[in-house]
């Protein structure tokens, strides 16, 4: 690991952390510079690194970089015509065959389970925001 | 051919309607990992032990044809006395193995296809090492696993990226790894050919492939280290995903699915092998239940043992 040397997080490989940063920028609604980055990864990493693997990512055409200020923002790269969500999902369930699907992180819920998943929530102690919205 | 053999083949294709309950139960007394390698194992099992029982019949079936054509008076004329019967059995026994091998080279080819389509939809995504991000607000994410000499890759949409916060997306990513990282997407593929083999053997692969979302649940738990936080990611991620996509008429409505299952399951005490001699007196005979189909279909190889002993003793006197 050429730049993850002085990373406080010596337990993940260099791969995660690259995932995490693009995570990072993809749920964030805009643009972040690298300590914003640095922030939302939960101070795991140096500002070093970050700023290393922003600028590689930069360099590999995945993220767009704009001037902001002294420094830059990035934000993830988008073909706007492009796949989405919505296609990959009608792409994925042309087959019909039962069970001939990827298992997915989350199956679909019946109006029975989301009751019984909020109710789970609550007695875990994870009263959120969605719950009352 | 006689009464015995035929009868123990029949129990032997019968008897995966016993074994599959039986395996089905041993594995909820199961952790998720020896759960998903039991549920796979008995499913393997039970399609070979088919398999193995009409390949019986037709061996069979061979034999005896062979012997109606030699020359051997006695011995042709004894076989001849069963020859409609053991041939009829023989020629079905031959058509089920051929429709069998047929299902489960088509199930094989559509697997191939799945997975080579959803590589090519996901290609020239942003991507950043093992993972792939897919613009769009529908919330969903899944492992795809490596293909022709690709590594296996993180799929996710950039709409479960935003309904999920920083640990939770933690959670996420280190489950889909474990998928990936223990490669079962093999498993879930074994179990799926080996439902083609025998229609009770079916009922296993939904059941696997909960116990393999448990297993990355448990992996995801420990990487994170914290199991109600991987609980409260999964619910998070599967009721933003639920809101966005509503299609209540084709969700079945009866009983509680598999993800308020995993999260009650996480939220409760870790799971470990069963402790107890009444419950290990029960896995034990739940396996044994199992194993006995393979001691069922061997009775058919049994049975053509004797066929050829019977043969040799009568062409020989």
């Amino acid at each position: 690991m050429p730049d993850g040397s002085d990373a406080g997080d010596t337990r993940r490989p260099h791969g995660e952390l690259v995932a995490d940063v693009l995570a990072v920028l993809w749920a964030a609604p805009e643009p972040l510079t690298a300590a914003q980055v640095k922030d939302a990864l939960g101070g795991r990493l140096a500002r070093t690194t970050v700023t290393t693997i922003l600028t590689r990512m930069h360099e590999k055409g995945t993220l767009r970089r704009e001037r902001a200020g002294r420094g830059f923002v990035y934000s993830p790269v988008h073909d706007a015509a492009g796949l989405t969500a919505e296609r990959m999902h009608r792409e994925l369930h042309r087959d019909p065959h039962p069970g001939l699907v990827l298992e997915r992180f989350v199956s679909a819920l019946s109006p029975d389970d989301e009751q019984v998943l909020r109710r789970l929530l609550r007695s875990a102690g994870a009263t959120s925001e969605e719950d009352a919205g | 051919m006689n009464l015995l053999v035929v009868l123990l083949v029949v129990v032997a294709l019968v008897w995966p309607w016993a074994a599959v309950p039986a395996a089905r139960r041993l594995a909820g007394l199961l952790p998720p990992k020896a759960a998903a390698l039991t549920l796979a194992g008995s499913a393997v099992l039970l399609a070979g032990s088919t398999v193995w029982a009409l390949g019986g019949l037709v061996a069979g079936g061979l034999l005896h044809l062979q012997l109606l054509a030699e020359d051997g008076g006695v011995a042709k004329s004894w076989a001849a006395d069963g020859s409609p019967v053991t041939l009829a059995v023989a020629g079905a026994g031959l058509a089920v193995l051929l429709v069998v091998l047929g299902l489960m080279v088509r199930l094989w080819r559509r697997q191939r296809a799945l997975l080579e389509r959803t590589w090519r939809t996901v290609e020239g995504q942003p991507d950043a090492a093992d993972l792939v991000v897919v613009p769009g607000g529908a919330p969903d994410a899944f492992a795809l696993p490596g293909h022709r000499g690709r590594p296996g890759r993180i799929v996710v949409t950039a709409g479960m990226l935003r309904g999920l916060d920083a640990p939770a997306r933690d959670v996420l990513l280190a489950h889909e790894r474990a998928h990936l990282a223990g490669r079962h997407h093999l498993l879930a593929r074994t179990v799926q050919l080996a439902s083609a083999a025998h229609p009770a053997v079916r009922a296993l692969a939904p059941e696997l492939s909960f116990q393999l979302e448990r297993w990355a649940d448990e992996d995801a738990a420990a990487a994170v280290g914290d199991r109600k936080l991987a609980a409260t990611a999964v619910a998070r991620a599967a009721l933003a995903a639920s809101s966005a996509q509503r299609r209540p008429s084709l969700l079945p409505a009866i009983g509680t699915g598999p993800v308020p299952r995993r999260v009650g399951a996480l939220l409760g005490p870790a799971p470990g092998l069963p402790r107890g001699r009444g419950l290990r007196a029960a896995a034990g005979a739940l396996l044994a239940v199992v194993a006995l189909s393979s001691v069922l279909s061997s009775g058919s190889a049994y049975g053509l043992h004797e066929y050829v002993e019977r043969v040799q003793e009568i062409v020989g006197r």
